[in-house]
């Protein structure tokens, strides 16, 4: 009897010894990645019986890093009305790196927010991923522009949008009203006092190089000023008949992020986003260019940081402002399969996008919201909300080919280090080509 | 009489050996599962040209790898691999070999000390990159002005030509622990009747070293050999954590290519076949590792 215990307690202990080496196989395989994720519960097989007293559970993934309180407190609120739906809040880093392996193994969450400039997004809507929300109740509630925009050609909605973004120039207000500093209008103006910044010794710009999509978004944010929106930029790209190289201002955008390292911080290829942001809140710089995104993280990090934003200036002081969609919500196609779940999910999404709703996530996430009728009351951007009404901002929805805006984050850093811009240019105008002949 | 015995012997052979069976019963079927038929899946999907979610693809042959073996990208990758995998191993068995020889003479507080140089490993991933990423950009370069050494005045994760390096040291600074515990008991495994006689006859320490102890440490510097150049040619998490491949695609390992062109870029089935390439190589500098050092066991 003893012996048997004994090689019963062996073979137990040998198949976890087994299972514990799994880890380091390096098998992309469809079928064992998906559903391993740590911290992942999948609501996906629950079933809800149609019965009214019953609860019915889904699974929400939050993609968006900042928001993930946000959430929380929404689905509070949620439930002092709607008992009967449990929601399994999945916030996750990296989460579009997850949502990736999950759909790979046909695993995809119920629910779940993207951005609908995002290849990814737009792949999976594309492979029949998500759900046509474009009959719900809930969409007239948005801003009509924006679902228009959204929309695909056939008509169909795959993703509500929910928060804008825009990206702009943070400035340091106590610092620069100490210093007798008036916001910047142009790109002169701001390189002026970024030299009497230097001057001092001090740091001008917090730049966080080390993470390479903040440094493609800085490119996107100097470029776009003058450009605006770029959907008729992808078009004639698509087509062949013009390229990264040959639209003069995206090399001179190329130009000014490297005029701006002379005013950074020497290391900033070592500084990450949130380091960055923790050392700008803190006073360690003047100016920060980023997205209204970042706003709550620095409050976050320094409750009394008197900050504010302003579009980023172009040489002649007449920006155009662009607007994109933030993250909007998706629903997982094969919810339609369980009318109770389904059910479950618009009466959520329903809320979110109410009144009531979205102005609780706007004052939480201060940024301004898709829904009609919800006011942004944030005073640190006030000057840039200020701009947008007297000079009017374009939305720019323009997606890039799947897998393209991956190739650019993981060369742009070099322009940074060799300060080779027609080799980049010409690169990314080739890397372009090759993404779109991939995807067809 | 005699027949009866040995039939007896043999049922309890054939019964024990049907236990033994059972045994690897477990190891047999994961074993199957998770490598073997996942493995099959695998090589199947890198002849196709499955994006990772559409449902619909077809077979390509063997476009994938002629694709993978003339890129440029896979090149660098694979040339980043294999230089940080020799300074890898050659710093780990270097490394933690000197600390386990030291602590091995260590008799006062024995326990603290080796505890001490384990610490390192049951700390987790990201933990150790939000640390060192601190460390490189505030403390190391602080450390390079006050000792007015030019190239530690500056984060070494932001500059391409020192990127790697960074990642090696805090690779180090992990990875050294288990082998040095592994070198450890090796040393303890060393007759010390064996090192007397030698010590007697007139060996000198460095003589001592080499022709007692290294034989019995051979074993272990097998296994740790083979499990550092796996580790070296996997390398994923460190990069990861610290670099993301950065800055400017110099840290991007073959892993966090495969884990790009998978996740990121839409590129499945060509991410499998670079990882089957990379099994490959894994397995035959495995193979050829174990058959060199091997020979040079104790006893053989």
């Amino acid at each position: 009897m003893k012996k048997k215990i004994l090689s019963l307690i062996v073979a137990v202990s040998m198949v976890f010894g087994v299972t514990g080496c799994g880890g380091s196989s390096q098998t992309m395989d469809k079928k064992d990645t998906g559903d391993t994720q740590p911290g992942v519960t999948t609501g996906a097989d629950s079933t809800a019986e149609p019965d009214a007293g019953k609860t019915v559970e889904f699974e929400f993934v939050e993609v968006k890093r900042e928001a993930g309180d946000t959430y929380t407190k929404l689905i509070e609120k949620f439930n002092e009305t709607h008992p009967n739906i449990k929601i399994t809040l999945n916030v996750i880093p990296d989460a579009q790196e997850v949502l990736m392996t999950r759909a790979s193994a046909d695993n995809l969450p119920d629910m779940f927010n993207h951005w609908p400039t995002d290849a990814q997004y737009v792949q999976f809507a594309k492979e029949g991923l998500l759900l046509d929300q474009s009959g719900e109740a809930y969409v007239s509630n948005i801003a009509q522009n924006y679902t228009d925009a959204l929309k695909d050609t056939d008509g169909h909605l795959y993703i509500v949008p929910y928060n804008m973004n825009y990206m702009g120039l943070y400035y340091n207000v106590d610092k620069f009203t100490e210093a007798g500093f008036k916001a910047p209008t142009t790109w002169s103006e701001l390189m002026d006092i970024a030299e009497q910044i230097k001057a001092k010794g001090e740091t001008a710009f917090i730049l966080s190089n080390k993470d390479a999509w903040t440094v493609s978004q800085l490119w996107s944010n100097i470029e776009g000023k003058d450009l605006g929106g770029h959907s008729e930029i992808y078009a004639k790209m698509n087509k062949g008949e013009t390229s990264f190289a040959q639209i003069p201002e995206y090399k001179s955008a190329l130009e000014k992020m490297i005029q701006l390292l002379n005013y950074a911080e020497a290391d900033s290829l070592a500084l990450g986003y949130d380091q960055a942001i923790n050392d700008f809140a803190n006073g360690n710089g003047w100016m920060f260019i980023q997205g209204n995104w970042a706003l709550p993280s620095m409050k976050a990090a320094n409750a009394d940081f008197n900050v504010a934003m302003i579009p980023m200036p172009n040489d002649k002081g007449n920006m155009i402002q662009t607007t994109g969609a933030d993250s909007g919500f998706c629903i997982n196609a094969k919810a339609a399969d369980d009318p109770d779940k389904l059910a479950a999910i618009e009466e959520f999404i329903g809320f979110l996008v109410s009144a009531e709703g979205a102005q609780m996530y706007t004052d939480m996430d201060q940024s301004p919201s898709c829904v009609t009728g919800v006011t942004l009351n944030v005073p640190e951007l006030d000057g840039m909300n200020k701009y947008i009404e007297e000079n009017g901002a374009v939305l720019d929805v323009a997606v890039l080919p799947t897998g393209f805006e991956d190739t650019k984050r993981g060369k742009i850093q070099n322009v940074l280090i060799d300060k080779d811009i027609d080799a980049f240019l010409a690169e990314m105008s080739d890397d372009y080509k090759q993404a779109v002949s991939e995807e067809q | 009489m005699q027949e009866g015995k040995s039939v007896r012997n043999h049922r309890k052979i054939r019964k024990s050996s049907k236990v033994m069976f059972l045994f690897t019963l477990p190891t047999v079927v994961l074993y199957t599962t998770f490598f073997i038929i996942t493995m099959m899946v695998g090589v199947y999907y890198s002849f196709t040209n499955w994006n990772g979610i559409s449902k619909k693809y077809k077979m390509v042959g063997l476009k994938n790898y002629i694709t993978v073996l003339s890129d440029k990208r896979f090149g660098k990758a694979m040339g980043f691999n294999i230089i940080y995998t020799i300074l890898l191993v050659a710093f780990v068995v270097l490394i933690s070999l000197l600390i386990a020889m030291a602590l091995n003479k260590v008799t006062r507080l024995s326990t603290l000390f080796r505890s001490v140089f384990f610490i390192p490993a049951v700390i987790s991933m990201v933990t150790v990159g939000l640390i060192w990423n601190e460390l490189f950009y505030r403390a190391v370069p602080f450390l390079g002005q006050l000792l007015g050494i030019g190239w530690l005045q500056t984060s070494l994760l932001g500059n391409p030509k020192t990127a790697m390096f960074a990642i090696l040291i805090v690779n180090l600074w992990q990875g050294c622990a288990i082998p040095t515990v592994l070198f450890l008991a090796g040393l303890q495994s060393v007759p010390s009747d064996l090192l007397e006689s030698a010590m007697i006859d007139g060996a000198n320490s460095w003589q001592r070293f080499r022709s007692v102890t290294i034989p019995y440490l051979i074993p272990v510097l097998n296994m740790v050999v083979i499990t550092q150049v796996k580790s070296g040619l996997t390398v994923f998490d460190y990069i990861k954590v610290m670099t993301n491949g950065g800055p400017g695609q110099s840290t991007e390992a073959i892993g966090l290519l495969i884990f790009r062109h998978a996740i990121n870029e839409g590129k499945f089935s060509r991410s499998v076949a670079e990882s089957m390439i990379l099994f490959l190589i894994v397995g035959i500098v495995s193979a050829v590792t174990l058959r060199f050092t091997s020979k040079k066991q104790v006893g053989e």
